[in-house]
């Protein structure tokens, strides 16, 4: 499940999944990526003080991820609606979510060049460095691949095109692993990591030779399905 | 720490992408939606003119080799550039389709190159990089510097040439080049306001569609020739950066050379420089040494397409217009930063010229050095060349010129003193090490 979570979130954001979703995450936590999702571990903090690292961050739109699936919808007497979604595997995704906001660093190699004076960094550790937030999302997961959600026409509508409201008088069909409704908190995370710079460089202006000085590095793996 | 794994080649691009973009204060979300907002724009355009590209139907029939090329221009940004995620796809799709036509057309199907990955950035440097990995390599564009190149091969096309019988163009002489820029100063004045707004506004953007021109009623389809020849220049010499590392050069070629000229300098850079070693100095003449040579292999490249395309004069006018545009750019840099050097820029000698570069740690030489290196080899291997070489360039100059008196009116017109964008200062430190 928590897998099928991970390679959904990538697929669609390229980003990384934190389970739970809604966890307490900040930028310039670090952790492990297990099951294709972010773990945290601590804050660099612990390693680089108090230094401010410049962030910024960005409003976007809400949004209505969902597996690898198909959906029908049909109308249902006083102004309800059935949703019927058939996902391609199981553990299907369904996340809906409004209010979002994304926190991201802006000076990276700052906080790259403070890291690599610590002798006790762990490079294999993914640092935060972009924390996607929202102000309400609801998740369901689908064990089998066929699940449905009942409920007033608006508040149904709104679940599939990311604006999730009043669930309470909502009815999930099917075998639903989880179900997270009107939480707030963080979704996703982008990671980078502390890598050898490498040969790469070696055309750029102002660019020495020392292949094994350290920088924080986009990490873009991703995660398999 | 233990060690790992080095930065692969994506990750590089990216970082570099990432760094260039933070210096603007802009982050992933912030070009993410300036993506879609120009996917809006061209869509919008192409809504106003349907007919601004060619059917696939009558490209086919022109050259059925041309099935690769996407008309859908909105449709370029909704693909994703694994690994790659602050890459603008419209700019990496059209990227690819040209230099594939550049390689097909030179090459021929199915040649063997050394591949690498395309990516563009706003480095701040009129300039591409090429980026060593294993296995893949890069080459990364300024990505302004493109729609810059597309905005003078437009408005040059109306000044150089004149519409000829059929798909012909012929080339005007100085005099009725002149005159045709003084009966129409927009024209100027549009090459001086690209300039400027790359300059100063950090960005050029795409042009929209061509309007007609003001002495005939075609849209000068010559200017495509001019960005191509532009554009695969640019290719060619980064290439020739890779395929020149890839047989394992290390620069020792320049090794004497470099030796010789601090020998003879060393006094005179103790006096204004005194931090600078004799091991630094000869790393960056053997940089610069290096860069003169694939300027020479590029030129010769796009030479060698345009006489297979039928397209010779135009293609080596398009190659030429890099040094216009980047002179240009270096022109208002020093202008708005400092404009007493500018005099003494243009007064030094060569070797001079190439010292000071060297002792100002610029990635390449000046590119007024550069044009002329390149003139000087074709006339020592390729002499038939050099007239066309010479007569082109006059022309450009000639233009040059007048574009320079646009800008250093736009300057002292100025409101308030003007400050190149943030990214010009960036391009010094491009990997925020």
């Amino acid at each position: 499940m928590k897998k099928s979570y991970g390679s959904t979130v990538w697929k669609l954001l390229r980003e990384y999944a934190i389970w739970q979703p809604g966890a307490p995450t900040e930028l310039g936590d670090f952790g492990l990526i297990k099951d294709g999702c972010f773990e945290r571990i601590g804050n660099i903090r612990d390693y680089i003080g108090d230094v401010v690292i410049k962030s910024k961050a960005n409003t976007l739109d809400q949004m209505s991820l969902r597996s690898d699936s198909t959906w029908s919808r049909e109308g249902k007497p006083e102004k309800k609606v059935a949703v019927t979604l058939e996902f391609k595997k199981n553990n299907g995704v369904l996340l809906s979510a409004k209010g979002i906001e994304v926190s991201s660093f802006l000076e990276m190699q700052k906080a790259g060049a403070l890291i690599a004076q610590s002798p006790d960094w762990d490079r294999s550790w993914f640092v935060v460095t972009s924390v996607r937030h929202a102000d309400r999302f609801v998740l369901v997961i689908s064990k089998d691949l066929k699940a449905a959600i009942e409920g007033p026409e608006d508040t149904i509508d709104g679940l599939m095109q990311g604006d999730p409201g009043d669930m309470s008088q909502v009815q999930l069909m099917g075998a639903i692993q989880l179900k997270l409704i009107g939480n707030a908190g963080p979704l996703s995370v982008r990671l980078h990591q502390m890598k050898s710079r490498g040969p790469s460089f070696r055309h750029l202006e102002g660019s020495d030779e020392d292949v094994d000085e350290l920088v924080l590095t986009p990490y873009l793996a991703g995660v398999k399905e | 720490m233990e060690a790992t794994a080095h930065i692969g080649i994506r990750e590089a691009i990216s970082m570099i992408q990432e760094n260039a973009y933070a210096a603007m204060d802009m982050t992933l979300y912030d070009v993410t939606q300036y993506y879609a907002g120009e996917r809006r724009r061209i869509a919008d355009m192409m809504a106003a003119a349907p007919d601004y590209l060619l059917s696939r139907s009558d490209i086919l029939a022109a050259d059925p080799s041309l099935d690769y090329i996407a008309l859908d221009l909105p449709g370029r940004f909704d693909q994703t550039i694994e690994g790659l995620p602050y890459q603008n796809p419209y700019l990496y799709s059209w990227l690819l389709d040209c230099l594939r036509y550049c390689d097909e057309k030179l090459w021929g199907q199915g040649a063997q190159r050394l591949p690498f990955i395309v990516a563009t950035a706003p480095t701040g440097r009129f300039d591409a990089i090429a980026l060593r990995g294993s296995p893949d390599n890069g080459i990364l564009i300024e990505d302004g510097l493109l729609n810059v190149a597309t905005q003078f091969s437009n408005t040059l096309a109306l000044i150089l040439y004149d519409k000829g019988v059929g798909s012909t163009y012929i080339e005007r002489s100085d005099e009725a080049m002149l005159s045709a820029m003084d009966e129409d100063d927009r024209l100027v004045g549009h090459l001086a306001r690209t300039i400027w707004e790359y300059v100063v506004d950090g960005y050029s953007f795409l042009p929209g569609v061509m309007s007609k021109s003001a002495y005939d009623d075609e849209d000068h389809a010559i200017r495509h020739v001019l960005s191509l020849g532009f554009l695969f220049f640019v290719f060619e010499h980064e290439r020739y950066h890779l395929d020149w590392w890839q047989q394992g050069n290390d620069g020792s070629v320049f090794e004497a050379s470099g030796r010789d000229m601090w020998e003879r300098c060393k006094d005179h850079i103790a006096d204004v420089l005194p931090t600078m070693t004799a091991e630094a100095f000869c790393r960056l003449h053997a940089t610069h040494g290096e860069e003169l040579l694939a300027d020479f292999h590029a030129f010769n490249a796009v030479t060698v397409l345009g006489q297979k395309e039928g397209t010779y004069a135009a293609s080596i006018t398009g190659a030429l217009m890099f040094f216009m545009i980047a002179d240009m750019v270096q022109y208002v840099c020093f202008r708005l930063q400092e404009p007493e050097f500018i005099g003494r820029l243009y007064t030094l000698d060569g070797q001079l010229l190439s010292l000071v570069a060297i002792l100002t740690a610029e990635s390449h030489p000046y590119a007024f050095l550069r044009k002329c290196s390149i003139a000087s080899e074709i006339g020592r291997l390729l002499p038939a060349h050099l007239d066309t070489l010479l007569s082109v360039d006059r022309k450009l100059d000639l233009v040059a010129q007048s574009v320079k008196v646009a800008l250093d009116n736009m300057v002292a017109a100025a409101p308030a003193p003007p400050v190149p964008h943030a990214k010009w200062a960036f391009g010094k430190s491009l990997t925020g090490f």
